[in-house]
């Protein structure tokens, strides 16, 4: 009985080091609209990579490598220097990652959509709710053809260690 | 009477030291109460989704009275079916004020968007008007250059 003491804190630091499991999330909205601080202090970055922080997450400032225009490759690089994984837009993320998009609002924002386990997209415009539907009201199965208003550009797609649970989501972001 | 040499060079070390201390204080005031705590209502334009939004606050008597008089006009009318007037989509969203002072004189949070009004308390209720709120906010975040022509051009664009 001794023994196995030590052997479970070993068994936890190993788990630690290596990371959690990483899983795709439900589309579950309440967690992120609740009319406070987890709606008005998480952004779309947030939302995409399903972790809360109440910080509004911006792209590479975790990893000191901010974007610095808000361009498509400047908030792409940001993201991966953050630890997301590029992947091709008919790529399947592996390891149980999230796929998730980007999207730019040229000269002025940036957008990212995530993939839940429906197979549809949903994302959170910034303080206002999370939703599955784009500005036209439609159900998100693609958010390269979805009504993305002012964010024209689309930028790709990138792989995220989300989670099962709401606002636990692996990536180090803030 | 005589000094002891080592009495003054401590003497003279701790009149450098306070000397220093009291420069520091002036160059680098330490933050006061007045300035940690808001005194008026902050402001957000919900328009972006990744960036902060534009914000401001309203603090002046001037302007928290014409807000108050916006206010007052608004007419009391049905729930939205969403539970807010705020609505969940990419580009301009609304606005809102949120009361971080707690003035007396203000409800908690005011959001609004076109012509509905949402004030919230321990309740909430609705109001309309014909979007002279509105107008008013986006005025005040131009005056205020919290945003710029082409974003308050954009808004209206969307309204």
């Amino acid at each position: 009985m001794k023994k196995s003491i030590p052997l479970a804190a070993i068994l936890f630091a190993t788990l630690l080091t290596l990371g959690a499991c990483c899983a795709i999330p439900p589309y579950s909205p309440s967690y992120w609209n609740d009319g406070g601080t987890v709606q008005y202090h998480n952004n779309c970055y947030n939302y995409a990579n399903n972790k809360r922080t109440d910080t509004f997450a911006q792209p590479g400032l975790a990893a000191g490598a901010m974007y610095t225009s808000l361009t498509c490759n400047s908030v792409y690089n940001a993201a991966v220097a953050d630890g997301l994984d590029p992947v091709p837009a008919s790529g399947k993320c592996p390891d149980k990652k999230d796929k998730v998009a980007l999207v730019v609002w040229p000269g002025r924002d940036y957008h990212w959509y995530r993939q839940d386990k429906s197979g549809r997209w949903s994302h959170k415009p910034g303080a206002t709710r999370a939703t599955n539907h784009d500005n036209s009201g439609n159900l998100i199965y693609n958010p390269e053809t979805a009504d993305r208003g002012p964010y024209t550009a689309f930028c790709g797609y990138l792989c995220s260690c989300s989670d099962d649970d709401q606002g636990k989501g692996h990536e180090k972001i803030n | 009477m005589k000094i002891n040499p080592a009495s003054r060079c401590t003497c003279l070390a701790t009149a450098t030291v306070l000397l220093i201390l009291a420069a520091l204080m002036v160059s680098f005031p330490l933050p006061s109460t007045a300035d940690s705590r808001p005194e008026g209502l902050k402001v957000t334009i919900l328009l972006f989704s990744g960036r902060p939004n534009p914000a401001f606050f309203l603090d002046d008597d001037a302007s928290l009275a014409g807000l108050e008089k916006h206010l007052q006009a608004g007419r009391a009318t049905e729930a939205v079916k969403e539970g807010t007037v705020i609505p969940s989509r990419l580009g301009y969203s609304g606005i809102v004020v949120e009361n971080v002072a707690r003035l007396r004189t203000f409800p908690g949070r005011i959001a609004v968007y076109g012509n509905r009004i949402e004030v919230r308390n321990d309740s909430v209720k609705f109001l309309s008007d014909n979007g002279e709120l509105e107008a008013y906010l986006l005025r005040e975040a131009l005056r205020r250059k919290a945003i710029d022509e082409d974003l308050l051009n954009f808004i209206k664009s969307r309204q």
